[in-house]
C-alpha cells in the first residue's frame, strides 16, 4: 500500500490531450535517448567536483529524475516492482558483461572507457524499464478505440493498427504476473529447480547454470507464446470496430 | 428447457482438440491448443496471419474464457463493446451492464487477470451483450461451465438478448456438459477416504491497492472455520459461488500466496504438509510445452523421479484412454494429456494434498471423471490426499468431505465441513 498520495495532476496517465501527454513522456525520456543532457550535467558537475567523478555522477541524477517522474503515475508499490525487475536485469547485463571482459579479454578488451559504458548501461537499464513501462501503459487502448469507432478516414486504419500494437505491449506487463504464480508453485525456491535429487558436491556448479539458462530461454518463449495467444481475437475485435462505421462519423480523426 | 435454449445450436465434442478446431473454422479466429507445444502454436499463428481475412460480426466466448476479453479490465471492455454498436458508453452504462449478469461495480476497475472463472464467463455474457446490436451471431463456447448452478440463468438470459433481436447462437459443449440433452453420469466406484487435518487460523490477504493504469482500492480476504477445525477426509470438495475466493484458499494452501497475518495449512498422518495445486487455467502450468517436453524439463536434476513420473503419466492416460487408441500421437499432445502431466509431475513427490482447481474443465465428463477418479485412486495409494475445487455436482457422488466457502461479510469468509 502506498505511504502517501501524491497529486493527481502529477499523474502523467490523466494529462490531456493525448499529444501533451506524449510531448511530456517524450521531454522525460529525451535523457535516455541523448547523450547532450548527461554530458552538460556532467560538464557542470565537473567544474565543482573531481574530474571523473561530475560525469559519472551524471547518469545516477538522471536515473532519480526518471523515477521522480514516473513516482507519482504509477505510486509506491508497482516502482518497487519495476525496479526490483530493473535490478535484476541491469546487475545479470552488467555482472555478465564484466564475466565475459574477464574471461575473454582478447574479445571484449577491458579499459577506462568501457568501464564507465558499464556504469551507463547498468543505470540506463535502471531508469528505461520503469520508464517503458509508465509510457506503455499511460494510454488508454479503449479510449482510443472508441475514438476511432466515431471516426472514419485515412488515419483510422493507422490508429487501429496503433491500438493493437499498443495493446499487445501492454499485455507484456499482463502476461509476467501470471507466469510468476505458476512458476512459483512449480519452484518454490524461485531460482533453483524444485526436483534436483541428482545435485550432488559440486555438481550443482555446472548443472544450476545449465538450468538457468534453460529457464531463461523457457521464460523468454512461454512470454513470447502467451502474448500472442490473445491476438487473434483483438484482431477480431479491431475488425469490429473497422466495419462498424458510422454513417454520422466526421471524415478526420 | 426454455425457449431460447430450443433456437440455440448447441454442438457437443468429444474433445478439446475438436471443440477448438470447430471454433477456429466458424470463426475465423486462431485459438492455440497450448498442450501441443510451441512449434505448433507458431505454425498455427503463421498460417493465421498468412490467411487473415474480414470474419463476420460476431460475439465470441473463446474456448478459455480469458482469451476473449483483449483489454485490462471490464470497464474498457464493456465501454469498447459498446462503442461497437454506435453507442456512446459511459461508466453508468458499463455499470448498468455488469450488474445485470451478477457482478459488483467494483469489479469494474478490476484487473481482468484477477478475475476468477466465473466472473471471466459473467463478464464475456455482459461484452457479448453489449455487442448484441452489431453482430449476427454468438459463437459461445462452454458458456456454463464455470458458473456455479444459481447462476445459469444469466446464460438463459443473454440467449434470449439475443433470441429477441433475432441474432443467431451458437453454443460449443463438451460431451456430457448440462446443455448436452443426452448427459449422462459414469458411476464410479468410491475410493477410500484418506484422513487429512485441515487447520485454518484466520489467514489473512491483502490485496494492494493499484493506481496504474486504473484505479483499483486495496482489499482483503479472510477465511475462519464456521466450526470447530478437524478431520477431514480425502478425497473432498471446495465449493461455493462465483467469486467467493475458492481458487485464492486453493493458491493460499499452496503457500503461494503470502498470507498478513493467520495461517491455514493441511497435514496427512505422515505428518506431510506439502501441497501441490493444478491451476484452474492449468494449461499455462506447461509453460507452453508439449507433455513430454515439460515432465523433461522439470525433472532434468533428477532422473529417478523422471522414471518414476514417467511411469505414472503413462497409467494415468492409460486409465483415462481404455476403450480408445492411445497409441494416437494426438492423444498425448492434447489437453487431457496436458493435465495428466502435470497431475503426474505434483503426485510423484508424494505431497500431503493436490489439489484440482477445476479438473473438468475443457474435458468431456466421461474423461474428466476417469481422471480425477484414478487420480483419486492413485494418490490415495501414495498417501497423498487430493481436493477438488469444483461447481460441478457430480463430484457430490464421488468426494468423502465437502467444505463449502460462504462469504458472510464483504472481506470474511467462512467454511463449513460435512462429512459426504
Amino acid at each position: 500500500m502506498n505511504a502517501f498520495e501524491l497529486p493527481a495532476f502529477l499523474k502523467l496517465q490523466h494529462l490531456r490531450p493525448w499529444w501533451l501527454k506524449i510531448a511530456v513522456l517524450m521531454l522525460i525520456g529525451y535523457p535516455l535517448f541523448s547523450n547532450r543532457p548527461a554530458a552538460f550535467i556532467g560538464a557542470a558537475m565537473g567544474q565543482h567536483l573531481p574530474e571523473t567523478l561530475g560525469p559519472m555522477l551524471a547518469w545516477p541524477l538522471i536515473t532519480f529524475f526518471v523515477w521522480a517522474c514516473c513516482l507519482p503515475s504509477l505510486g509506491t508499490a508497482k516502482l518497487l516492482d519495476y525496479l526490483a525487475a530493473a535490478y535484476a536485469m541491469a546487475i545479470t547485463t552488467v555482472v555478465s558483461g564484466a564475466v565475459l571482459r574477464l574471461a575473454l579479454p582478447a574479445i571484449f578488451p577491458a579499459d577506462t572507457a568501457d568501464n564507465f559504458r558499464l556504469l551507463r548501461v547498468y543505470f540506463n537499464i535502471l531508469a528505461v524499464f520503469p520508464y517503458s513501462l509508465t509510457f506503455l501503459n499511460s494510454f488508454s487502448v479503449s479510449n482510443l478505440m472508441n475514438r476511432l469507432t466515431r471516426t472514419r478516414g485515412r488515419f483510422r486504419e493507422a490508429g487501429l493498427h496503433l491500438a493493437l500494437a499498443l495493446r499487445i505491449c501492454q499485455h507484456v506487463g499482463e502476461v509476467i504476473p501470471k507466469m510468476l504464480l505458476v512458476w512459483r508453485e512449480e519452484n518454490p525456491d524461485l531460482l533453483l529447480p524444485r526436483c534436483r535429487d541428482d545435485w550432488h558436491g559440486i555438481s550443482p556448479l555446472v548443472k544450476w547454470p545449465m538450468w538457468f539458462v534453460r529457464s531463461i530461454s523457457q521464460w523468454i518463449f512461454a512470454c513470447i507464446i502467451l502474448t500472442f495467444e490473445p491476438i487473434p481475437v483483438m484482431v477480431n475485435e479491431i475488425e469490429q470496430i473497422d466495419e462498424s462505421r458510422d454513417s454520422d462519423a466526421p471524415d478526420k480523426v | 428447457m426454455n425457449s431460447a435454449e430450443k433456437k440455440m445450436t448447441i454442438s457437443a465434442f468429444d474433445t478439446y482438440e475438436g471443440l477448438v478446431d470447430h471454433f477456429v473454422q466458424s470463426t475465423g479466429i486462431f485459438f492455440p491448443k497450448m498442450a501441443a507445444g510451441r512449434g505448433e502454436f507458431f505454425r498455427g499463428f503463421s498460417q493465421w496471419l498468412g490467411g487473415l481475412k474480414q470474419s463476420r460480426p460476431q460475439a465470441v466466448i473463446t474456448p478459455d474464457p480469458a482469451q476473449g476479453l483483449a483489454l485490462p479490465n471490464a470497464m474498457q471492455i464493456l465501454t469498447s463493446a459498446l462503442s461497437q454498436s454506435g453507442r456512446s458508453a459511459g461508466e453508468t452504462d458499463a455499470a448498468t451492464l455488469i450488474e445485470k449478469y451478477g457482478l459488483t461495480t467494483k469489479m469494474l476497475t478490476q484487473p481482468v487477470s484477477t478475475l476468477s472463472g466465473g466472473e471471466l464467463l459473467l463478464l464475456n455474457f455482459a461484452k457479448a451483450e453489449a455487442q448484441c446490436r452489431h453482430v449476427s451471431v454468438l459463437t459461445a463456447c462452454n458458456p456454463i461451465f464455470w458458473l456455479n448452478p444459481a447462476r445459469h440463468k444469466f446464460w438463459l438470459n443473454l440467449c434470449e438478448n439475443y433470441e429477441a433481436s433475432d441474432k443467431k447462437v451458437e453454443a460449443l459443449i463438451l460431451r456430457g456438459d448440462h446443455l448436452d440433452a443426452h448427459s449422462h453420469s459414469d458411476k464410479f466406484e468410491p475410493v477410500a477416504p484418506l484422513p487429512l487435518n485441515l487447520q485454518i487460523n484466520r489467514p489473512l490477504i491483502d490485496f494492494p491497492e493499484i493506481q496504474f493504469p486504473v484505479f483499483h482500492a486495496a482489499s482483503r480476504l479472510q477465511y475462519s472455520w464456521a466450526s470447530e477445525p478437524g478431520e477431514i477426509f480425502s478425497p473432498f470438495l471446495l465449493t461455493g459461488d462465483n467469486g467467493v475466493g475458492k481458487s485464492i484458499f486453493a493458491r493460499l494452501l499452496a503457500g503461494i500466496l503470502p498470507v498478513s497475518s493467520g495461517r491455514a495449512f493441511i497435514v496427512n498422518s505422515d505428518g506431510n504438509s506439502m501441497v501441490r495445486l493444478l491451476f484452474q487455467e492449468s494449461i499455462t502450468q506447461l509453460f507452453a510445452l508439449a507433455p513430454s517436453e515439460y515432465l523433461m524439463r522439470v525433472f532434468s536434476a533428477s532422473k529417478e523421479l523422471f522414471e518414476q513420473v514417467t511411469r505414472l503419466f503413462r497409467e494415468l492416460m492409460q486409465s483415462v484412454c481404455s476403450g480408445k487408441s492411445s497409441d494416437d500421437t494426438r492423444v498425448w499432445s492434447s489437453l487431457l494429456a496436458g493435465k495428466a502431466c502435470l497431475i503426474a509431475a505434483r503426485l510423484v513427490e508424494k505431497p500431503a494434498l493436490l489439489l484440482l482447481d477445476e479438473p473438468g474443465w475443457g474435458l468431456s465428463r466421461h474423461d474428466a471423471g476417469k481422471l480425477v477418479f484414478n487420480t483419486c485412486r492413485l494418490a490415495h495409494q501414495l498417501g497423498t490426499g487430493v481436493g477438488i475445487i469444483s461447481h460441478q455436482p457430480e463430484w457430490h457422488d464421488f468426494t468423502r468431505s465437502n467444505l463449502k466457502l460462504k462469504q458472510i461479510e464483504p472481506e470474511l469468509v467462512e467454511i463449513s465441513h460435512e462429512r459426504l
